[in-house]
């Protein structure tokens, strides 16, 4: 998955940057609504979502 | 001889690198003269790790590596403050992080190379908002992952390596890139989950 993440990047970070701080679930629909019906960017954003979900505690000290 | 170990300037009180020099290295490498950059971070590795040292000396049986300490400490030791400016103060943190992500993970392959078998023994890292009490293979999973992450955001490695291996606050962090604590705290969630997806993929 990250290959993918990471050859969309320039894409997926723009996306990011605009729905980052939005509660859910207008956050994903928002985000899955800017991908224009690409479906690797909808994988992409789909999975970068669901990683920063589950990274909140990760690397963090509490 | 007899006295000394023939290093000119070298008291025992002063650090490796003395501040008058790592100042002028500072402002040099602030016009961008490369050379002035290695020479930069050499000398402020070479600080940290002797500082870092010490710390393990005194705390032998944890080998606690206090990385925001140790940083914060560096700075004050090593520049002179009343030449240097707050951009510099910025730029320093930059070396410094660099430095300290490269000594902890010497550190990390060190003790993973003499416990290997003896299980997953964590290394403390102390303080800053996002440092870590990480495992040995969770931070070299982490350089690993970041050695990649290069080619996609070399600006997001910035933000970890100030953030995690540098222990540096939000706000410390944004001097040190020139830009606002919102955008830090954002390039720090981008960077994680793109670490995240790197280090836990999904089944």
């Amino acid at each position: 998955m990250y290959e993918e993440l990471a050859r969309l990047w320039p894409a997926v970070e723009r996306i990011l940057d605009e729905v980052l701080d939005l509660p859910e679930p207008g956050r994903t629909a928002r985000a899955l609504a800017a991908c224009d019906g690409d479906p690797a960017l909808e994988r992409a954003i789909r999975a970068v979502l669901r990683a920063d979900d589950e990274s909140r505690g990760f690397l963090e000290r509490e | 001889m007899g006295e000394g170990e023939g290093k000119p300037g070298k008291g025992t009180t002063q650090p490796e690198g003395a501040p008058g020099e790592i100042t002028v290295l500072l402002i040099e490498a602030r016009s961008g003269d490369p050379n002035a950059r290695d020479r930069l971070f050499e000398s402020v590795y070479a600080e940290l790790k002797t500082l870092a040292r010490r710390e393990v000396r005194r705390h032998s049986a944890s080998a606690t590596l206090g990385a925001t300490a140790l940083v914060h400490e560096a700075y004050l030791r090593l520049v002179d403050q009343t030449r240097a400016d707050w951009n510099d103060r910025g730029h320093f943190f930059a070396v410094a992080a660099r430095a300290m992500r490269q000594i902890v993970i010497d550190h990390a392959r060190r003790k993973g190379a003499a416990k290997r078998g003896a299980g997953d023994r964590a290394v403390p890292l102390e303080e800053g908002h996002a440092s870590v009490e990480a495992s040995l293979d969770d931070v070299i999973a982490v350089d690993e992952a970041l050695t990649r992450l290069a080619e996609t955001s070399p600006r997001l490695v910035q933000v970890v390596e100030l953030c995690f291996f540098a222990g540096l606050t939000t706000e410390e962090a944004a001097e040190a890139l020139s830009t606002s604590p919102a955008t830090v705290k954002r390039d720090w969630r981008k960077a994680k989950a793109l670490l995240f997806a790197m280090i836990r993929p999904e089944p």
